[in-house]
């Protein structure tokens, strides 16, 4: 691992079909039980008919810079890596919410089973080995892109530096690491406006 | 470590645990970039990878099952697969769950109780398929071969081989699916072009003209298609040379989620496309926009009278059958054929009416009068090896069944049994494989009756590997495996213009005693005998698939099977894309041309040059009257996927969708109950209200409203020794939908005989 490396994702939601791909492959590769996500597509639909529209919006745990749920951890068990990644030590957690209460995403959740507070790791385990984080690897659309930002021949950092991107809630301070290009700013709440599935 | 590949991967993993028995750590910085390779989340460990082939819809991509001490941890795409390149889409992933279902069924299992009462004996394999060989014995004494009746509708794989078992037995009803795509379609374009079905060459198009067809959930060979369509729609620099991003419109009574990101969505009355199509054709003609070229060369029809046959079809007249505005229909028109290259997009949307041949030829004709037939981004041919039937060859008895479809090119029906059997032709034993009409026929209530009833169908059997709506009225059940567990020869279309042959393999070993139909079909042949198993002179299916490639020379030279059994998929190296192939033999019809003019079409008493036929059913339509339609969803194919427990999380229901506007003028609102009624019967069903979906038009989808294939595809909670099956939560929230065949009456084009699907007249009525 490079000391300054900051692994990120950038969604290129131009590239988005809502195959729901990712929500699955997570389910797979984290082992995630019935009733939580750590990954999933939003699908809204807008406009009056005839002239109506849907728009995708692929959510997950941002990773943020400035983790507000890290802060708000009262055991210690959230935590960030080096490489920026956040994460959730399941010794330690205590499952007592107040890391989902402050998300403003929303992305965390409590596994029915296990009965401790989880969400994305951007597939660490994979990460560590040199693979890509399992809804990037299977995106049928290749809208996924995942890397190392801080590395300037990454594909990452070249689509940072060329295409325009947004970020959810950029006034919550939070600096996401996953970037959207091409989103609709309609859909750009995770969880609200969810008319479909 | 930048730029390592899977293999090496592997290598290093597998050398790094050797030596210091725990999980491999990468100490130097990279970027992830090994693709196609699968580690214990905890473990950290290398998983075993086996290389196959897809079946958990039909597109049939390129996978690596992905195993631990027996147990399949994960499914994930093959990076060297032409088509699928890698990615896969959510019902890949859930192939996990189909095989580990735990309502699976692991031994063959004998009727004791009433039929359809639900009380199974286990029994031997050895029973079992004595029982079954002594019948179809009796059967061949008394000469009444012809009442024994293959049903294997769902399958694509092994369609010559269960074929083969039929004629070798000495029947001629092998009611199999017409490769890929709905018989409507298929007729059409053999009738036209020679060819099932076409690859639009959508990553290199710059127009995309879609008539009900929804690619981004549901189309043939999907997840390959659909990659390629976000490639040709994103503007980007190849070659040194700009590709700009294709335009897509899309026609389509509903706003399906292809149409929802489409540049510009028409919501069109169901059944209408055709005359759309054919204005466009009229309005490309009249304006001096057509391709002299290719009609002159290649059309059966020469231009002159070919535009004025159009000319009937204004733009005005178009907008008055399908509601689009005639302005609209010239500018797409002029567009389309303007904008170089370009392709059509058609699908089940327009062809699974009474007139979907006629639809579909018509949008066809705007291919071929625009020169984008067989080009590069155009509207291409399938490149597609078609394996040979191994010698000896059965030949094929009398074909004058009863069962078969009416469609010209004499393609079997399914439904065809239905109104066969009601006219009296005599079934004595029928047997299933991966079929269940019940839920996938239309007219459920006469469907089961067919099946329920002991008098019209004395013996049933079922190879499946799940209780289907259908299976629970078997007299003998035999287990099959599923695709993770199974060997079979694969041929689909490729999207590099070169052809493929891939192999399905066993991932892990068969659970229970279940058997691959294959298998199963090849010992009957022998335990029936009577000069049957002459034409099955294999030790194994293996053998007869080996048999079937020693053809193809590259590929023997290549490794063959062997190769196969490693790599999961083959193509020619020496074999380079080529355009307009048709220049080198012409087209597979009678006068090897593309023929706009299909005398066999004027044979059966329609018109030879693609036309429009209004649908009798949905064509006046009362003011409280609505014409149904059905669709598919993303996560679901058809109605095998619904006991997938990370499938049917995300679609588990399918509220009826109305036109927000009309809901509301009859005091409707999102989440109401309400009865559906047509011609063959009622359903009740929950429905929700939504600007995206034409004014006479709702829609519901399948795949959901299960009332048998497990608990899972019920929304059942319960017990098992998956903790998460205690967690399934959508059943006692949502239901698990309503199936609404129940109301769709059973009715078929006359030239194709492929089901009208779309043309089911309701009323609706609050619950």
């Amino acid at each position: 691992m490079k000391k300054d490396t900051r692994w990120a994702m950038v969604i290129d939601l131009r590239k988005c079909v809502g195959c729901h791909s990712c929500s699955v492959a997570c389910k797979a590769e984290n082992d995630v039980p019935p009733s939580v996500f750590r990954s999933w597509v939003k699908i809204i639909e807008k406009g009056k008919y005839p002239n109506v529209s849907k728009s995708f919006l692929p959510s997950l745990c941002n990773n943020c810079e400035n983790p507000i749920c890290v802060r708000n951890c009262p055991v210690g068990a959230s935590y960030k890596r080096e490489d920026g990644i956040v994460l959730v030590d399941p010794h330690r957690c205590i499952g007592c919410k107040y890391c989902m209460a402050s998300c403003p995403y929303d992305v965390r959740h409590i596994n029915p089973i296990r009965k401790i507070v989880q969400k994305c790791y951007f597939c660490h385990h994979r990460v560590d080995a040199g693979l890509l984080p399992a809804c990037v690897e299977t995106c049928i659309g290749r809208a996924r892109v995942f890397g190392d930002m801080n590395d300037p021949n990454s594909d990452v950092a070249k689509l940072l530096a060329t295409e325009p991107v947004i970020v959810l809630k950029p006034e919550m301070a939070t600096e996401p690491r996953v970037f959207y290009i091409g989103a609709d700013i309609d859909a750009m709440e995770p969880m609200e406006g969810h008319t479909e599935e | 470590m930048a730029g390592i590949n899977r293999r090496e991967f592997i290598k290093g993993t597998a050398a790094a645990v050797g030596a210091i028995g725990s999980a491999w750590k990468v100490s130097e910085a990279m970027e992830p970039s090994v693709v196609g390779a699968s580690i214990g989340r905890t473990s950290r460990r290398p998983r075993n990878s086996v290389v196959t082939t897809c079946l958990n819809c039909y597109a049939r991509c390129g996978i690596f099952g992905y195993e631990t001490d027996g147990q399949l941890m994960a499914v994930g795409g093959n990076p060297g697969h032409p088509n699928n390149r890698g990615r896969m889409c959510a019902k890949g992933h859930a192939g996990i769950n189909i095989l580990y279902d735990p309502d699976r069924i692991l031994h063959p299992m004998k009727r004791v109780g009433e039929r359809g009462s639900g009380k199974w004996q286990q029994l031997s394999w050895e029973e079992a398929l004595g029982e079954v060989a002594s019948r179809m014995r009796r059967l061949a004494a008394a000469k009444q071969q012809d009442r024994f009746v293959f049903l294997s509708t769902r399958d694509i794989t092994s369609q010559d081989f269960t074929r083969r078992f039929c004629y070798a037995f000495g029947s001629p009803n092998a009611l199999v699916n017409v490769p890929l795509s709905g018989w409507n379609k298929a007729s059409a374009q053999a009738l036209t072009w020679g060819a099932p079905f076409e690859i639009n060459d959508v990553a290199n198009t710059q127009y995309m003209l879609l008539f009900g067809a929804n690619p981004f959930e549901a189309h043939l060979l999907r997840t390959s298609f659909v990659q390629r369509i976000t490639e040709g729609r994103v503007t980007k620099i190849e070659h040194d040379k700009v590709h700009h991003g294709a335009k897509m419109v899309a026609f389509d009574p509903r706003l399906s989620q292809t149409a929802g990101k489409s540049d510009e969505w028409f919501p069109i009355r169901p059944g209408t496309d055709g005359i759309v199509a054919l204005a466009m054709a009229n309005v490309i003609m009249r304006e001096g926009l057509a391709e002299r070229d290719f009609i002159d060369n290649w059309c059966n029809y020469p231009f002159d009278k070919l535009a004025a046959h159009l000319a009937q079809f204004t733009p005005e007249a178009a907008e008055r059958e399908s509601g689009v505005p005639a302005a609209d229909i010239r500018r797409i028109a002029v567009e389309f054929a303007t904008t170089k290259p370009a392709t059509t997009v058609s699908t089940g949307g327009i062809s699974k009416h009474e007139n979907g041949v006629q639809a579909e030829r018509a949008v066809m004709l705007l291919n071929a009068i625009t020169g984008n037939i067989d080009v590069r981004g155009g509207f291409c041919l399938p490149r597609q090896y078609h394996l040979p039937q191994p010698d000896p060859k059965p030949s094929v008895p009398d074909k004058s069944s009863p069962f078969f479809g009416q469609g010209l090119l004499g393609l079997e029906g399914e439904a065809g049994l239905l109104t066969a059997v009601e006219r009296g032709a005599k079934v004595e034993m029928c047997m299933l494989y991966k079929a269940n009409p019940c839920y996938e026929w239309p007219d459920t209530a006469r469907t089961k009756k067919l099946f329920s009833d002991e008098q019209q169908i004395p013996f049933l059997i079922a190879i499946d590997s799940f209780m289907t709506e259908t299976a629970v009225y078997a007299d003998l059940i035999l287990p099959d495996a599923t695709y993770l567990e199974k060997l079979e020869i694969e041929a689909p279309p490729s999207f590099s213009m070169v052809p493929i042959i891939a192999l399905r393999q066993p991932v892990v070993k068969p659970l229970g005693s279940v058997r691959s139909a294959e298998d199963i079909l090849l010992e009957l042949a022998f335990r029936v005998g009577g000069g049957m198993e002459k034409f099955f002179p294999f030790d194994s299916y293996r053998q007869y698939i080996e048999a079937q490639i020693t053809g193809i020379q590259p590929l023997v030279k290549a490794g063959g099977f062997g190769y196969l059994e490693e790599k999961g998929v083959w193509h020619d190296p020496q074999k380079k894309p080529v355009y307009r192939s048709y220049e080198q033999n012409g087209f597979a019809t009678p006068s090897g041309k593309f023929e706009v003019y299909s005398e066999r079409i004027a044979k059966a008493g329609q018109s030879a040059l693609p036309t429009y036929v209004p649908v009798k059913q949905t064509h006046n339509l009362a003011d409280d009257e609505f014409i149904l339609i059905t669709y598919q969803w993303n996560v679901h194919t058809h109605g095998r996927t619904a006991d997938s427990m990370w499938l049917s999380e995300i679609v588990h229901s399918n509220p009826m969708l109305i036109n927000l506007e009309v809901g509301e003028r009859l005091g409707l609102k999102t989440g109401d109950r309400v009865r559906v009624s047509s011609q063959s019967g009622e359903i009740e069903t929950e429905i929700r209200l939504t600007q995206g979906i034409h004014p006479k038009t709702v829609a519901m989808s399948d795949s959901v409203g299960h009332w048998a294939y497990g608990r899972i595809a019920q929304a059942k909670r319960f017990k098992s020794k998956y903790l998460e099956t205690e967690h399934i939560w959508w059943g006692e929230e949502e239901g698990c939908g309503t199936h609404p065949n129940a109301i769709i009456r059973h009715s078929s084009d006359p030239l194709g005989g492929g089901e009208a699907w779309m043309d089911t007249r309701v009323r609706i009525k609050k619950a």
